[in-house]
């Protein structure tokens, strides 16, 4: 075979295929769920285009989502979702960057309240008139005037997680448990711009649609 | 007094078209003490405020953000969402527009 045909064929295998994630595969059950005594989180992602909508370069970089007790909750790449349920009360949520020593991390804290649907949404975001952009936790809430939450969720396919294999990476990632701790969360890094924890309210009553 | 408060935009527009920011009432804002405009919130893009809001006016600006916030600040306003401005090398570059917003 001669060495255009392999690049032929490496193009034609991998050149054109969508990053995908190895630790998430993609949810046959699109179904969103409530439960009356959890609460429910879906963690959307948009790391494929920043702000102004244009290609970036943090494209194809899976990001792992983990709890306070760095229990692995799912992988987002690109334009991806998932949903988990938590149990009722406060919790710290961060994102990684997945194959890292998740010592560069994204979080925030949240009161979660039973029987409500909360969106979180982990995207490119103008911080500041000279065009910097940083990835930041957002929330479509139910008194949002910028976000709809519904079509932030149209727009995303669902994914479920290897949680095995998940746990496995988060667990072997160097210092990972003393890393995720020092996660700062978003009140600490922009101020009393972002709460200390999300209220309860942003929770929806019945799944956005 | 919904026509009075569009009579009032037409007025701040015309008023304010030669310069570089113009502003756009919502609707009938009850007047509020100016502040210092340190005291103002900004939060870009699809960024918005920790408290349940309402949104009382538009600002569209034709360099940079700073007359905006000069302006809303004297209008006692809690600060500005949805702040966006062309990206360099864009038609329009540094133009920038916002909405006002009060907590409720």
């Amino acid at each position: 075979m001669t060495s255009k045909a392999v690049v032929s064929l490496s193009v034609a295998l991998f050149g054109c295929a969508a990053p995908s994630s190895t630790l998430m595969i993609r949810s046959d059950d699109t179904a969103h769920k409530l439960t009356p005594d959890k609460a429910t989180i879906l963690f959307v992602s948009d790391l494929a285009h920043d702000s102004f909508g244009q290609p970036n370069t943090h494209a194809g970089i899976p990001y792992v989502v983990f709890d306070e007790n760095t229990r692995f909750l799912g992988e987002l790449i690109d334009v991806a979702s998932f949903e988990v349920q938590v149990t009722p009360g406060k919790h710290m949520f961060a994102a990684a960057a997945s194959r890292s020593t998740l010592a560069s991390c994204f979080a925030f804290r949240g009161e979660f309240a039973a029987g409500k649907y909360y969106v979180a949404w982990l995207r490119f975001q103008q911080v500041g008139t000279n065009q910097l952009q940083m990835l930041k936790w957002l929330f479509p809430r139910p008194d949002s005037h910028s976000i709809h939450a519904a079509d932030v969720m149209a727009g995303a396919p669902r994914f479920q997680g290897d949680m095995v294999q998940g746990q496995k990476l988060v667990d072997e990632a160097g210092n990972a448990e003393s890393n995720a701790r020092s996660c700062k969360p978003m009140d600490e890094v922009y101020g009393n711009q972002a709460p200390k924890y999300n209220p309860p309210e942003w929770g929806f009553d019945t799944v956005p649609h | 007094m919904e026509r009075w408060s569009r009579v009032r935009a037409v007025v701040v527009v015309v008023l304010t078209g030669c310069s570089h920011v113009s502003y756009v009432p919502s609707g009938n804002v009850a007047a509020r003490p100016p502040k210092a405009k340190s005291e103002l919130r900004l939060f870009f893009d699809l960024d918005e405020p920790n408290c349940k809001y309402d949104v009382v006016g538009f600002y569209q600006a034709r360099t940079d953000i700073d007359p905006m916030a000069i302006d809303a600040a004297e209008r006692g306003v809690d600060g500005l969402v949805n702040i966006k401005c062309a990206p360099p090398g864009t038609v329009g570059a540094g133009a920038c527009s916002a909405k006002a917003y009060v907590c409720r």
